[in-house]
């Protein structure tokens, strides 16, 4: 398809709960579904920062997208070492 | 009128501890001066200006400039920090946007930013209460081409005129986050460009921002990176409280969480 319609597919994890679902149950299928090329799949399936750059995501996308396809990698950019020194409590009410 | 209690820029980042402890620690520990230093509980409101990181402003619609006009916000909760809801400030928000359209600015409102860490974090050490409306101003620094420096500049000369005319005389507090040099997935990722942060922060000190201003947004790309692109939120604050320098409280070159990150205080009247 193009450019325009990876970055509106990406985009979406972040904002559509049953959009990030489906594609955390199959990539490819959710993929497919949104109407990526073999080829534009098979690049993101790869996740590598040359395959991303391949296809122009944009480094900021490539990021929220790499985030929602390997979740369990987790990564260092986070306050977790820093929690018990924030005022994190939620506010109740 | 309206007055400033405090106007600072901070980085928004923090990261694994373990990487580099004792720069680590400097970081938190200026970080918490900055924040506390802009005096957001202090403040009626407070004005943060954010670029967001393609949470809220994909590539579906991109506007240069836009003011989060909403009673009440839910933050994104990424980098593991909780999600939780923060006050808004709607009326000044939409008077904010209706002065500067009265000076030549046409910024976009919306109600649907939910801050991701760029703001959230500032806000932990700028308002550890958690009690102070905010109202999120966003330069996209994602869209191509990007709203120039000097565009922001101009900006933030509008909103210091728009609070020091504000007749509800509120008190309040202005938080750029950002920056500074980082390369965003690009071949450059883990550069730390540390001549070019120490000089902008000098700069912005000395009372000089304007000068920066004048830089092409290439320029700063290219010595900073795509990431410190973010420059230009310090920019507009620095043109908020215009001609006022300031005093850099931090600066670190954090190769292990690649960028350099600092804190800098404006001297507003006799609050600093």
């Amino acid at each position: 398809m193009s450019l325009t319609t990876i970055h509106h597919f990406i985009g979406k994890l972040d904002r559509d709960p049953s959009h990030a679902a489906a594609f955390r149950s199959d990539p490819q299928q959710a993929m497919a579904a949104a109407s990526l090329t073999e080829q534009e799949i098979e690049l993101l399936l790869t996740a590598s920062r040359e395959s991303l750059a391949e296809l122009g995501v944009h480094p900021l996308l490539q990021i929220r997208y790499l985030r929602a396809r390997f979740p369990e990698r987790g990564g260092f950019m986070s306050i977790k070492d820093w929690a018990a020194r924030l005022p994190l409590e939620v506010p109740h009410g | 009128m309206g007055s400033l209690v405090g106007a600072v820029g901070m980085s928004h980042i923090l990261a694994s501890r373990s990487l580099a402890e004792e720069q680590a620690e400097r970081v938190f520990a200026g970080l918490k001066e900055t924040g506390t230093r802009a005096s957001g509980e202090q403040a009626d409101v407070i004005l943060f200006i954010v670029c967001d990181h393609m949470a809220n402003f994909g590539t579906d619609l991109e506007a240069p400039f836009t003011v989060g006009v909403s009673e009440h916000y839910t933050s994104l909760g990424d980098m593991d920090l909780p999600r939780m809801p923060v006050a808004g400030a709607p009326e000044f928000a939409r008077a904010l946007v209706a002065s500067l359209a009265e000076q030549g600015f046409d910024l976009a409102v919306t109600t649907e930013i939910r801050p991701d860490h760029g703001l959230m974090i500032p806000r932990l050490f700028v308002d550890p209460a958690g009690q102070t409306p905010i109202v999120p101003l966003n330069i996209n620094m994602n869209m191509s081409p990007v709203p120039a420096p000097q565009r922001c500049w101009n900006v933030g000369r509008a909103v210091g005129r728009f609070i020091a005319g504000r007749p509800q005389g509120e008190r309040v507090a202005i938080v750029a986050t950002g920056g500074l040099s980082h390369w965003i997935m690009r071949p450059e990722m883990g550069r730390v460009n540390a001549a070019f942060d120490l000089k902008c922060l000098e700069t912005i000190a000395g009372g000089d921002a304007i000068s920066l201003s004048s830089l092409s947004a290439e320029v700063i790309e290219r010595e900073a990176g795509n990431g410190g692109l973010e420059l230009v939120t310090w920019l507009c604050m620095a043109g908020a409280v215009y001609p006022a320098g300031g005093e850099v409280v931090f600066y670190e070159p954090m190769e292990a969480w690649l960028t350099g990150l600092g804190g800098i205080v404006m001297h507003i009247g006799d609050k600093q």
